[in-house]
C-alpha cells in the first residue's frame, strides 16, 4: 500500500504546484479588485490553445512560447478589465463593485469564450509532443514526465518572483496597498482604476504561463478551463485571499488530497474529496487557512 | 388585489392590468395554438420562471448568490424518481417525500453557507452541488442498495398517459401544471415580500448588523427562506423528471443549470416579484432559438451568443429588465384606459394616496 | 430599581485599551448621559451592552441577570434597543418599512407592524414621506429613522448614539420633548451619548464622563458641566490655564 502512496504523493505535489500557479493569478485579481473572475479558467484555456497552435504551426516549444503568449495575454487581460469590468466600477461610482454584476459578467465571458473555442475547433482533443514532454525523470523509482517537474519548479520560481515583486518593487507595493485599502490609495493620488487594469493583466499573464505547463501535462481541449477554473477558486479560498504563498500551499493541499484520494476511490470522484474538504475547512475557518479573522470594530 | 397593489409605493411591484390580460392569454393559449413545439417552449419558460422564483426567495431576498440551486432541484427529482422506479410510488406522493428530503438537504447546505459572505457563499454552494453531481454520476449502487445508475441516469417508467402517475401523453397537462406552479411561486413571493419574512430578509440583505440590533435572528430567517426555496426547487426536479421521462446527474445537478436559474432571476430583476417570469420569457425562447439555428451546425455557438447576451445585460441593464417591462405595461395600461375613456392610472393613484 | 449594571467593563482591541474598568449603574426610567471626546469609548460601551461584541473583562447585568455571550437579536427581544452613530438605513426598504422591521419585533402581523410604524412616523415628524426609499432622505431624517426603528421594537432600555447630530436647534428641542415624553409615558430608560452639552443637561438625570476608556466622573449635569477635569478633557489643559489667568 505504501509503495503505491509514494508515486501518488509525488503526483499530488507536482499537480498541486500547478494548481498553485493557476491560483496565484486569480488570487492577485481577487485580492486587489475583489472581483470574482469566473472566466479565469477560460484564460487558461485560451493560452493553452495558443501554445498548441504556436507549436503546431511554428514548432515552438511551449516553454519558449511563453515570451510570446504571456505578454499577449497580459494585454488581453488589461483590455478585458479596462473595457468590460471598469464600467461596472464607474457605474457604481465606488471603488468596490456589486458582486452580482461582476459574477454575471465574468460568467457571460466564460460562456462566450469557452463556447466560441468549442464552436471553432470542436470538442476534439489535441496534444503537444515535444522532446521535453516525452522524456522522463527517474525519481525514487517512479518515472515522472519532465514537463511536470519543470512546471513545479518553474511555478515555485514564479510564485516567489511575484511575492518579491509585490514586496520589493514600488508598483508591487502600490498593488498590495490597493488590495488592503483602495480608498487610502486613491487619496494618495493614485489612479486606482489603472492599478486594477494592471493587476488584471498581470493575473491573466500569470495564468497563461501556467498554461504553458498545463498544455504539456493535459489534453488541449475547450473544457480544460472549466475544471481548473473551479478548482483554482477553491485553492485561493483555502489559502486565504490576497495571500500569494497561501495559493501555493492551498494548491499543494488540494493536489495531494486529490492524488491520494484517487488511490482509494476513482480519480474523478477524488475531486469530491476536495470539495468536501473545502466545505469543512470554510465551516470552521470562514476566512481560509492562512488568514487571521478580522475582529469587528 | 389590484386596488391594494395600486397603493404600494414601488411601481416595480405593482401588477399592471395589461399584465393580467397576458396572464389570461397564457391560460387559454393551448386552446389557440396547437403547435407542440411552441407549447414545449412555454412549458420551459414556466419551468425556469418557477425555478427562478424559487431561487429568488433565497438569493434575491438575502443578496447572497447561490450557484448551487441545482443541488436542490436534483435531489427532488432523484428521490421522487427512485421511489417511482423502485417502489412504484406515484410521483404525486413521491414529490412530497422529495420535498422533505430536499428541505433537510437545504438546511444542511444552508447552515454552513450562511456563515459566509459574498464569493465565499457562492463558492460553497457550488461545492455542494458539484459534490452531489460527482457522487451520483460515479455511483452505480448507493447506500441501502439504491440503484443510482451513475452517469447513465434514471429512466422514468413509460406508462403512456397515466395521470395518477404524473405522466401525460400530451404536453398540455404539463403546460397547465407548470403555469399554475409558476403562479403559485409568484404569489408566494409576493406574500413573503408583504409579510414579516420579506421585510426581515431585505433588512438582512441591506445590513445584517443593524437587522440583528432590531431583533432579527439572522440564521433563523435565512433558513426559513431556504426551506421554502428548497421545497419549490424539489418540485421543479420532479416535474423535469416526469416531463422528459429521464433524469441524469450531469444535467440536473449541473453548474450549467444553477447558472441558468440564477441568470433568469438576475436578468429579470433580482429580488423582484415578477422578475423571474420576465427573465424566463426573454432567455428561454432566445436560448431555444439559438440552439435550434446554430446548435446543430456549430455546436457551442448558441451558448457563445448566450454569453454575449449575458454580458450585454450586465453592462447595459444591470437592475434587470423588471422595471423597464413593468413601465411598458403601465404605459399600455394608461393607453388602454384612455382608449376606454377611463382615468389614467396616475390620477387614480394620487386620489388613492391622499391622507 | 436597577435596570442595567456595568461591572468593571473592559474592552481591548489587540493592544488598544478602548474601555478600562468602567462601572455604571442605571436606574429604571432614568435618563443617563454618556459624554466624552471622540474615541473615548462611548460607542464601544454601547456595542458591548447590545452584545455586538463581548467585553474583554467585566460583566453586564440587565434586570439583574448577566447578558454576556447573548446574541444581539436576543438582547433586543429582551428589551434593549440601540441606534447607530453612523446611520444604517435598510437600503432595500422604504422609510416606513424600515420602521416596520423594528415593529416586527413585537408582532408578526404586518398590519399591526404597519400601524405601529405609522404611529411612530407621525410622532417623530419626519420630513420625508412614508414611502420614500430610505437612502434618499436627509441626515436629520436618518437620525430620526434610527430612533424610530429602535423605538418600534418596544424597548425598556434605549441606547441613543448621537441622534441629535446634524439637527438644527428646533429639531433638537423636538427630540428632547419626545424623549422626555417617552420616559414619562412609556417608562423607557435611556442612555444617551451626545456632544451638545445643553441638550444633555436638559435631558439627563446624571452624566458619566469618559476619557480614553475610563470613567472620569459621574454626577448631576450641572456639577459635571462645571467640573474642571471635564473641561480639561474637552478643551485641553492650556485653555483651562489660559482662562483661569
Amino acid at each position: 500500500m505504501l509503495v503505491r502512496l509514494i508515486p501518488a504523493l509525488i503526483e499530488g505535489i507536482l499537480l498541486g504546484g500547478l494548481y498553485g500557479i493557476i491560483a496565484v493569478g486569480l488570487n492577485l485579481i481577487f485580492g486587489v479588485l475583489r472581483v470574482v473572475n469566473f472566466a479565469h479558467g477560460s484564460m487558461l484555456m485560451l493560452s493553452v490553445f495558443s501554445y498548441y497552435f504556436l507549436w503546431k504551426i511554428f514548432g515552438f516549444d511551449p516553454f519558449f512560447s511563453i515570451i510570446i503568449v504571456a505578454p499577449a495575454m497580459f494585454v488581453l487581460g488589461y483590455f478585458l478589465q479596462h473595457i468590460l469590468i471598469r464600467p461596472l466600477f464607474v457605474r457604481e461610482r465606488a471603488l468596490v463593485v456589486e458582486p452580482t454584476s461582476v459574477l454575471m459578467l465574468t460568467t457571460g465571458l466564460m460562456f462566450f469564450l469557452d463556447n466560441l473555442i468549442l464552436a471553432i475547433f470542436g470538442p476534439n482533443y489535441f496534444s503537444i509532443t515535444t522532446k521535453i514532454s516525452s522524456s522522463y525523470f527517474n525519481l525514487a523509482g517512479v518515472a515522472v514526465p519532465w514537463p511536470k517537474i519543470i512546471a513545479f519548479f518553474g511555478g515555485l520560481f514564479l510564485i516567489f518572483l511575484v511575492t518579491w515583486l509585490l514586496n520589493k518593487t514600488e508598483i508591487g507595493k502600490v498593488i498590495k496597498a490597493t488590495a488592503q485599502n483602495r480608498d487610502a490609495v486613491a487619496m494618495c493620488g493614485i489612479d486606482v482604476y489603472k492599478i486594477y487594469d494592471l493587476t488584471f493583466g498581470m493575473g491573466v499573464a500569470l495564468v497563461s504561463i501556467a498554461g504553458a505547463f498545463a498544455s504539456q501535462m493535459f489534453y488541449v481541449q475547450p473544457s480544460i478551463g472549466t475544471v481548473f477554473g473551479v478548482k483554482s477558486f477553491l485553492v485561493i479560498v483555502l489559502g486565504g485571499l490576497g495571500n500569494i504563498l497561501g495559493s501555493l500551499i492551498g494548491g499543494l493541499v488540494f493536489g495531494i488530497v486529490e492524488a491520494l484520494g484517487s488511490q482509494v476511490i476513482a480519480s474523478s470522484a477524488s475531486t469530491m474529496l476536495s470539495f468536501l474538504l473545502f466545505i469543512i475547512i470554510l465551516f470552521f475557518r470562514p476566512q481560509g487557512l492562512l488568514m487571521r479573522r478580522a475582529e469587528r470594530r | 388585489m389590484l386596488q391594494k397593489l395600486g397603493e404600494r409605493k414601488t411601481d416595480k411591484n405593482q401588477i399592471p392590468f395589461s399584465l393580467i390580460i397576458v396572464a389570461f392569454v397564457l391560460l387559454i393559449l393551448p386552446l389557440l395554438i396547437h403547435n407542440e413545439y411552441i407549447i414545449h417552449i412555454f412549458v420551459m419558460v414556466f419551468f425556469f420562471a418557477f425555478l427562478g422564483s424559487s431561487w429568488n426567495i433565497v438569493s434575491g431576498f438575502t443578496g447572497e448568490l447561490s450557484l448551487g440551486h441545482a443541488a436542490l432541484v436534483g435531489i427532488g427529482g432523484y428521490v421522487s424518481t427512485l421511489l417511482f422506479i423502485n417502489a412504484g410510488l406515484t410521483p404525486w406522493i413521491g414529490m412530497i417525500v422529495g420535498a422533505i428530503v430536499t428541505v433537510i438537504a437545504g438546511i444542511i447546505i444552508g447552515y454552513p453557507c450562511f456563515k459566509l459572505r459574498g464569493p465565499f457563499f457562492t463558492l460553497t454552494t457550488i461545492a455542494f452541488a458539484e459534490l452531489l453531481r460527482i457522487y451520483v454520476s460515479n455511483t452505480e449502487t448507493g447506500p441501502f442498495g439504491i440503484q443510482l445508475k451513475g452517469s447513465m441516469g434514471l429512466l422514468v417508467p413509460l406508462l403512456g398517459n397515466a395521470p395518477h402517475f404524473f405522466e401525460f401523453s400530451s404536453k398540455i397537462p404539463y403546460y397547465y401544471i407548470m403555469l399554475m406552479a409558476m403562479f403559485v411561486a409568484t404569489w408566494i413571493t409576493f406574500l413573503i415580500r408583504k409579510k414579516r419574512l420579506g421585510h426581515y430578509l431585505l433588512a438582512i440583505k441591506s445590513d445584517p448588523d443593524a437587522a440583528q440590533a432590531l431583533g432579527v435572528n439572522l440564521t433563523k430567517y435565512r433558513l426559513i427562506a431556504m426551506i421554502i426555496s428548497s421545497a419549490f426547487a424539489s418540485f421543479g426536479g420532479v416535474f423535469y423528471a416526469q416531463y422528459f421521462r429521464y433524469i441524469n446527474a450531469a444535467r440536473i445537478f449541473g453548474l450549467d443549470l444553477s447558472i441558468e436559474i440564477a441568470l433568469i432571476a438576475l436578468i429579470g430583476g433580482q429580488g423582484t416579484i415578477l422578475g423571474p417570469i420576465f427573465g424566463a420569457l426573454l432567455l428561454v425562447p432566445v436560448g431555444e432559438y439559438l440552439s435550434l439555428k446554430l446548435g446543430g451546425s456549430l455546436p457551442g455557438s448558441d451558448l457563445a451568443i448566450y454569453g454575449l447576451i449575458m454580458m450585454a445585460v450586465v453592462l447595459f441593464m444591470p437592475r434587470g429588465i423588471n422595471n423597464i417591462v413593468v413601465k411598458v405595461f403601465n404605459n399600455v395600461d394608461n393607453f388602454l384606459m384612455r382608449l376606454w375613456r377611463l382615468k389614467p392610472r396616475e390620477i387614480l393613484n394620487k386620489k388613492g394616496r391622499s391622507p | 430599581m436597577i435596570i442595567l449594571e456595568l461591572k468593571n467593563l473592559s474592552k481591548n482591541f489587540g493592544g488598544l485599551k478602548a474601555v478600562s474598568n468602567f462601572n455604571m449603574v442605571v436606574e429604571k426610567k432614568e435618563i443617563k448621559g454618556l459624554i466624552g471626546p471622540n474615541g473615548s469609548g462611548k460607542t464601544t460601551i454601547f456595542n458591548m451592552i447590545a452584545c455586538y461584541y463581548p467585553p474583554t473583562e467585566g460583566d453586564i447585568l440587565y434586570e439583574g441577570k448577566s447578558i454576556l455571550g447573548l446574541r444581539p437579536d436576543i438582547v433586543c427581544q429582551m428589551g434593549i434597543a440601540r441606534t447607530f452613530q453612523l446611520t444604517r438605513p435598510f437600503s432595500e426598504l422604504s422609510l416606513i418599512e424600515n420602521i416596520m422591521v423594528g415593529a416586527f419585533a413585537t408582532t408578526s402581523e404586518e398590519k399591526e407592524a404597519r400601524r405601529r410604524a405609522e404611529e411612530i412616523y407621525e410622532l417623530l415628524n419626519f420630513n420625508a414621506s412614508l414611502n420614500q426609499n430610505a437612502l434618499d432622505i436627509t441626515t436629520a431624517d436618518r437620525k430620526k429613522l434610527e430612533l424610530a426603528r429602535a423605538l418600534a421594537t418596544g424597548p425598556k432600555l434605549l441606547l441613543l448614539d448621537e441622534i441629535m447630530a446634524g439637527c438644527n436647534p428646533q429639531e433638537k428641542k423636538e427630540l428632547i420633548d419626545i424623549l422626555l415624553m417617552l420616559r414619562k409615558e412609556k417608562d423607557i430608560t435611556m442612555i444617551i451619548v451626545e456632544h451638545d452639552i445643553r441638550a444633555i443637561i436638559s435631558l439627563c438625570d446624571k452624566i458619566s464622563v469618559l476619557d480614553r476608556g475610563m470613567k472620569l466622573v459621574e454626577d448631576l449635569p450641572n456639577v459635571v458641566a462645571n467640573d474642571q477635569r471635564v473641561i480639561n478633557v474637552y478643551l485641553g489643559e492650556e485653555y483651562v490655564a489660559a482662562k483661569s489667568k
